[in-house]
């Protein structure tokens, strides 16, 4: 069993604040999902987490290891992370791409082992990539796209998977698919998930607690019927919204009203007669 | 994989027959007859077997060498800076080693040191100093990015430009010997070169090579690599370092010969593919052709004169460059 925790983390850019006293303790196999306004800081508190940036303040600890006193091939080990964007243009195999996910196993030296050929097929597998193994990452759509990256993030083997917008500019059906994947990831593999996500809806399907950011902080942190209320959505995104229960999943559904302007945004029985007519 | 060592094989058997025929070809041109009928060259008079050991020999052997490292190096650059642009002198080793020479030159040292000349010497030391400033420079930034290197290599590259100039204004007595050094030349190496040359070449050449997974996963930008368990600092000096070391053995055993570091990594994408592993030998060896098809027309074309190699290379590179360019699978990877 994985333990993540983050204390007291604070990270600046020169002079500018961009995260103040967040602290956060994750355990495997749960689902954190990062919601907050652009800008808001999910991307950095994502980077800080995986010691690609160094905090100002706080320490990040996986199992009680903390990330300061460990190498970057170490950490790698233990985190892996799944960025927004990277370059495409080198026009190298599905496959190749993938194997990189043994390089903290293997360093710079060693050649892929047996047992790496095994996990490396295995992550294919499980992102839905083997029959696109041997295709040139030029040549992928963005959903396969997304699917290699979690494929070569699953082959890194580490208890922590973070992921940076995973479903950003896919479309409806990538985006369910390549959530379910990683929500399915987390259960079997015992993983710790951290993602941020824009689109609140999913992140209550998905996301076992959500975390709102805002103002530098962790405003709230919880399950989704906790979080996502129409008060802290205002107070966090700057519209109004309200929040009934998903007709399938159970789980929040914020139907946003609007920009807050200082109307009083109608209650969830309210909007479900109106549905309902 | 195996289609690439297929081809690798092949470019290494052609670069031999082109080695060897190059022995033969020259302002005296010896006969393949003789050197066929006799033991090694039995047949040759004396004088042709000095030229064919003493003088083109070890000449094909540092072509080979120079064009090689000038390939390994600009794979390094090119890669390190994710840039198709970057060749290995992009961060001021040329600018380093033009300054030495200058300034060995103007005041006239007279040393030598593991089998390198006066002039060698004072290319190697320049280049490796201006590269070692540069990244002095470059790691003032807080992240030591890529970009501040290179941003650091142009700005320290134009200062040196403009001390050299001056020397070469205040010293008009010699400016057509630093021109000549300048311009490149594989003439006047001997087996004492060759030796040293041999010895940085393989030292920068199995550096860079032993990085090739890093370099694959330093392609995907820095937050994947990182990711990845890459440490950026580390990696971009060890690769500053093989790189260097490369490019100070080509300064030093030919002066500046351009072009070669730029073309020959291009060449051997087309050829091979982006994988590191197979394109850092690959781009060694298309170096080494290059730079040795560059040097038999250097010594024949206006014979018994000689033209400085880095004109060839550039006149026959720049229209090269240009035709690989009309072809984006060739720069595959380094989209420009």
């Amino acid at each position: 069993m994985t333990n993540m925790r983050a204390e007291k983390l604070s990270f600046s850019y020169a002079s500018r604040m961009v995260l103040d006293d967040i602290n956060v303790e994750l355990a495997s196999g749960e689902v954190l999902v990062l919601l907050g306004s652009n800008g808001a800081g999910k991307t950095t508190l994502l980077h800080t987490l995986s010691r690609q940036l160094v905090p100002n303040q706080g320490t990040v600890a996986v199992d009680g290891q903390d990330l300061a006193t460990l190498s970057r091939r170490s950490i790698a080990k233990l985190i892996s992370l799944m960025p927004q964007q990277e370059n495409r243009t080198t026009p190298l195999r599905v496959i190749d791409v993938v194997r990189m996910g043994r390089t903290p196993h293997c360093g710079w030296w060693r050649p892929l082992s047996s047992e790496d050929a095994v996990v490396v097929a295995q992550s294919l597998d499980a992102a839905g990539m083997t029959s696109l193994s041997d295709r040139i990452v030029t040549q992928l759509s963005g959903g396969e796209w997304r699917r290699m990256i979690l494929a070569r993030a699953l082959a890194q083997s580490s208890p922590v998977l973070l992921l940076d917008e995973p479903t950003a500019g896919l479309d409806l059906k990538f985006q369910f698919d390549v959530l379910d994947r990683v929500r399915r990831m987390a259960k079997e593999r015992n993983l710790v998930v951290v993602m941020t996500l824009h689109d609140l809806n999913l992140a209550s399907i998905f996301g076992d607690r959500l975390a709102l950011l805002s103002d530098h902080r962790i405003v709230a942190i919880g399950r989704p019927k906790d979080v996502l209320t129409p008060s802290l959505v205002e107070q966090v995104f700057g519209v109004r919204s309200t929040v009934i229960e998903h007709p399938v999943f159970g789980t929040p559904l914020v139907i946003t009203l609007g920009a807050s302007v200082g109307s009083t945004p109608p209650t969830g029985s309210e909007v479900k007669e109106q549905l309902d007519e | 994989m195996n289609r690439s060592l297929v081809v690798i094989a092949i470019s290494s058997l052609l670069l031999l027959v082109v080695a060897f025929v190059s022995l033969f070809i020259g302002p005296v041109w010896i006969s393949v007859m003789d050197w066929n009928s006799g033991d090694f060259g039995g047949n040759l008079s004396d004088t042709e077997r000095a030229i064919v050991w003493d003088l083109r020999l070890p000449r094909i052997i540092t072509a080979i060498l120079v064009g090689g490292s000038l390939g390994v190096s600009g794979v390094g650059f090119q890669a390190m800076f994710r840039n198709p642009l970057a060749d290995p002198y992009v961060i001021g080793a040329s600018s380093g080693a033009a300054l030495g020479v200058t300034l060995s030159f103007v005041v006239g040292f007279q040393l030598t040191f593991i089998g390198l000349g006066a002039t060698a010497l004072a290319a190697m030391l320049g280049s490796i100093l201006a590269v070692l400033v540069v990244l002095v420079i470059g790691s003032f930034d807080r992240d030591s990015s890529t970009l501040s290197l290179l941003l650091a290599g142009v700005a320290l590259s134009s200062m040196i430009n403009a001390v050299v100039s001056l020397l070469m204004y205040m010293n008009e007595e010699k400016v057509v010997v630093i021109l000549s050094w300048l311009m490149g030349s594989l003439a006047d190496n001997d087996w004492s070169i060759v030796r040293t040359t041999c010895c940085l070449s393989a030292l920068g050449l199995a550096v860079i090579w032993g990085l090739s997974r890093g370099l694959d996963v330093h392609s995907l930008g820095d937050v994947a690599s990182q990711s990845l368990g890459l440490d950026p600092v580390r990696f971009r000096i060890l690769v500053v370092f093989g790189s260097s070391i490369a490019t100070a053995a080509a300064v030093a055993a030919a002066g500046i010969v351009g072009f070669v570091g730029l073309i020959a990594p291009h060449v051997s994408r087309f050829l091979v593919g982006p994988r590191h592993v197979v394109l850092v030998p690959m781009s060694g060896l298309v170096g080494a052709m290059i730079l040795l098809v560059a040097d038999g027309l250097a010594r024949t074309l206006v014979a018994p004169a000689e033209l400085p190699v880095g004109i060839i290379t550039a006149l026959l590179g720049g229209p090269f460059f240009l035709f690989l360019l009309r072809s984006r699978s060739a720069v595959g990877g380094m989209s420009l």
